[in-house]
């Protein structure tokens, strides 16, 4: 009898422990935009306690009215760590000491990769929903993203007859083999001549060595019009002189990896000739 | 025939009186000597003709002509200046130094070059950088670009400062061939003998006006000597011409 | 002593070739010679390689014949508008109304130049000696680098803070021929106010009282001085960005080659100039290091030695 009730209550106590650990976080903080946004897409409201400031960036986010109702961080560690959270979520990058400090200080910390192709976005997303105890809506937030994409995609013609495209962005930034970016063109049906001309992942082309490649559709990343040096280059008479067309996409539809990726592949497609 | 004239000329600058109604004349074929202690207002007087002072009061004619009513290309036709220290900025040639005289006519005739060079004895040091020559060179070549110009009229600001005794007579010379040939020539000298030996006439300021106007001989005497140059001096004979020599200065 | 005129005949012939090899060089490596039959050759020669040509030329030009007028009215061998913080005002201008939101750039790039010149004659005044100008020249350009850095950081695009070593180096990258064409009537502009210098830059060289003298009004040269070189200088660090020792190097190397006569001195300088810079643009194309080097490196890689040798020479002559 006694070994039963002892195994009773060890059990129970195990139960209770796993339990407080497996607990949802009640204080979430995000401090990144994309963790905003998925924070934002995954959590119940009432849970976050305070998004980055670049939620509140017109240009950048599409959460503006959640950024109008919360306060805002700017990832430094005093300033989060004064919020009380049970959970922080930054980015690959965007992390910095405050990560260090933060976990020094007992406060767990999720970070958010940045994903080279869709399948390591689905597992972004689902290892993020499994952390915020809400496995069922990351699932769900996947299918929406696969459903949206299957929509735009294009049987695979042979690849001499499937449109030519790249993303050219300020300063001539592009974005080849393992990226979000290509992963999307291919998707839609096109080819990424950035790929074709040797980059992997973020590359630098040249006004001129772009021009060469003949692009027939050129995506051209906007982020605001504030003018820059970098962004009189895509204003250059030449950018169109092969006869390419020019869509513009505004950074915010796909800085991130989540459903806004759905309205971002629909507009590539409807551009496509 | 008077080529330039100062009638009744002031200049205060600062509050001080540099020149009071100072009137004087120079004419073609004569040379004249404008000395005085430091300060008399001598540079003043030449600066107001070439046009690069205005007088306060008085007027300057060049020709008959007021000054300021011909602008400045005719004047720089009609007179030549040579400031007190002229330098080059550039290692500019010697011919190219003296070819600048040329500028008011805008032609580079280097006949009048040639000539002038050739007045100051200077002929074959042409191709010379005129900041390699010795003081003595440069000031010869300086005073040849005056005569390029060939204006008939010079004023000359201490030509013969820092020169060794060889080159001041040399420009004292040049000056006077320039004056027998027919120019006006206005030379500031301080040193009394010689200018009281090269010159026609003397004129002496003192503060800043004119304290005494005449030949040498005639106006060089002890009280003037004493009162505005502060000297006393030693008289003689030398071929015949009057020669002194300062001797002592007086407080 | 006249001197024959093949220095300007070989810098002709220089810059002939040069600008042939500029039409020649870029990334896609597609050569001009297939001008005719591809209208791709054509595009990418004509509106990308050519306009950034003529612009260094332009640009080149400027700073050659500016320093060449600079010199002679300062009469300082190490003046220069780098040297004397006249390139980083107007530097300070153009970014002012660039990144604030104005299209006239070159507005902003004219007014920072005029103000420089204006701020050297009131910290040096007249008759300064060569360290007076030199160091109101520094003083002058750190605080307008100092300035734009700030307003570079305080500018409403994310992008702009980075772009600092554009307009501190320079660069003719990408430039289109809108731009060229905003800047050129100013430029141009400027080089005819400059040759009205000559006559009385001549007189100079023994002297303000002398040029007085000879005929010459010293305010009118002054001011045509100022206003050619802030009319050119401005526009073109509107385009390009600040570059560097051309103007202090030029004009010594022609000076050398075709005497002191502005007459001929300042057309060499501004040849000269712009065989230079377009040399130093093709060896920015040239040389293998694939981000874009700005044009400012090359040109203070051989002038800043020169200037060091320079000030030397003068250390001996004292």
């Amino acid at each position: 009898m006694k070994s039963r009730r002892a195994k009773f209550l060890a059990a129970a106590l195990l139960l209770l422990l796993a339990s407080a650990a497996a607990a949802e976080p009640r204080r979430i903080v995000s401090a990144n935009l994309c963790a905003d946004r998925l924070v934002a897409a995954l959590a119940d409201p009432d849970k976050v306690v305070s998004l980055s400031y670049h939620a509140a960036d017109p240009a950048l986010s599409t959460i503006l009215e959640r950024a109008a109702r919360l306060p805002l961080n700017h990832g430094d560690a005093e300033e989060i760590a004064a919020l009380h959270p049970d959970l922080v979520v930054f980015g690959q990058y965007t992390g910095g000491a405050a990560v260090n400090m933060l976990q020094g200080l007992g406060i767990p910390v999720h970070i958010l990769p940045v994903p080279r192709d869709l399948a390591e976005t689905r597992s972004a997303i689902r290892d993020l929903a499994a952390r915020l105890g809400v496995p069922e809506r990351g699932e769900n937030l996947v299918r929406e993203i696969d459903d949206g994409l299957a929509r735009f995609s294009r049987d695979h013609k042979p690849a001499n007859g499937r449109p030519r495209a790249i993303i050219y962005s300020a300063g001539g930034w592009t974005y080849g083999a393992h990226s979000i970016d290509d992963d999307i063109l291919r998707k839609v049906g096109a080819v990424n001549i950035s790929t074709l001309a040797g980059i992997d992942g973020i590359g630098n082309l040249s006004l001129e060595q772009m021009v060469a490649l003949q692009p027939q559709l050129i995506v051209v990343e906007t982020i605001g019009n504030q003018p820059s040096l970098e962004t009189q280059l895509l204003q250059h008479p030449a950018l169109l002189s092969g006869g390419a067309k020019r869509l513009d996409m505004p950074m915010r539809l796909w800085q991130c990896q989540d459903a806004a990726l759905v309205e971002a592949a629909r507009r590539i497609s409807e551009a496509l000739p | 025939m008077s080529r330039l004239q100062w009638d009744q000329v002031s200049l205060i600058k600062q509050g001080r009186s540099i020149l009071d109604q100072v009137s004087m004349s120079v004419a073609s074929g004569e040379m004249i000597g404008l000395v005085g202690p430091n300060g008399a207002g001598k540079t003043a007087l030449l600066r107001l003709a070439v046009g690069l002072e205005r007088p306060d009061q008085g007027r300057i004619l060049l020709d008959g002509e007021p000054l300021n009513r011909l602008d400045a290309r005719q004047r720089a036709r009609r007179l030549a200046f040579l400031p007190q220290q002229a330098e080059a900025a550039w290692p500019i040639s010697v011919e190219d130094a003296v070819g600048l005289g040329r500028l008011p006519h805008g032609d580079r005739n280097p006949e009048a070059v040639a000539e002038a060079l050739a007045a100051v004895d200077m002929a074959e040091h042409g191709d010379r950088q005129l900041t390699r020559l010795s003081g003595g060179e440069r000031a010869l070549v300086l005073l040849a670009r005056a005569l390029a110009v060939r204006a008939g009229l010079l004023l000359l600001d201490e030509p013969t400062a820092s020169l060794d005794p060889a080159h001041q007579l040399q420009v004292m010379e040049v000056l006077r061939r320039r004056a027998e040939a027919g120019d006006a020539v206005v030379v500031v000298l301080h040193d009394l003998a010689l200018a009281a030996r090269c010159c026609d006439r003397l004129l002496v300021l003192h503060q800043g006006r004119l304290a005494a106007e005449g030949s040498g001989a005639a106006i060089l005497d002890d009280p003037l000597l004493r009162q505005v140059f502060r000297i006393t001096v030693e008289r003689g004979h030398v071929d015949g011409k009057p020669v002194f020599l300062p001797s002592s200065w007086v407080a | 002593m006249k001197r024959p005129p093949w220095p300007e005949f070989l810098l002709l012939l220089a810059l002939a070739g040069l600008v042939a090899l500029s039409c020649s060089l870029g990334a896609s490596h597609i050569s001009p010679l297939r001008l005719f039959e591809s209208p791709l050759a054509r595009q990418i020669v004509i509106e990308i390689r050519l306009p950034r040509t003529v612009l260094a030329l332009l640009v080149g030009a400027s700073l050659g014949l500016s320093g060449a007028v600079l010199q002679a009215l300062l009469r300082n061998p190490l003046a220069d508008p780098g040297v004397l913080g006249i390139s980083a005002t107007s530097s300070l201008g153009a970014v002012l109304v660039f990144y604030f939101g104005f299209h006239f750039v070159v507005a902003g790039g004219i007014a920072g130049s005029l103000a420089a010149v204006l701020i050297l004659i009131l910290l040096a005044g007249r008759h300064a000696g060569t360290l007076t100008l030199l160091l109101a020249g520094v003083a002058l350009s750190s605080f307008a680098v100092a300035l734009t850095s700030l307003a570079l950081n305080l500018a409403p695009s994310p992008l702009a803070a980075y772009e600092i070593l554009f307009w501190l180096l320079g660069s003719v990258a990408d430039r289109s021929w809108p731009q060229v064409a905003m800047v050129a009537p100013f430029i141009l502009g400027g080089w005819a106010v400059l040759a009205t210098t000559v006559r009385g830059l001549d007189a100079l060289t023994l002297g303000e009282d002398v040029a007085h003298s000879l005929g010459v009004d010293l305010r009118r040269l002054r001011w045509a001085a100022v206003a050619g070189t802030a009319l050119c200088v401005g526009g073109s660090v509107s385009a390009a960005g600040a570059i560097g020792f051309v103007g202090l190097v030029v004009p010594h190397m022609m000076r050398a080659l075709v005497g002191h006569g502005s007459a001929r001195l300042l057309p060499a300088c501004a040849l000269a100039g712009a065989v230079l810079l377009l040399a130093a643009d093709i060896a920015v194309r040239l040389l293998p290091l694939g981000t874009d080097l700005k044009l400012g490196v090359t040109t203070a890689l051989v002038g800043a030695p020169f200037f060091l040798a320079q000030i030397l020479k003068m250390r001996e002559r004292q």
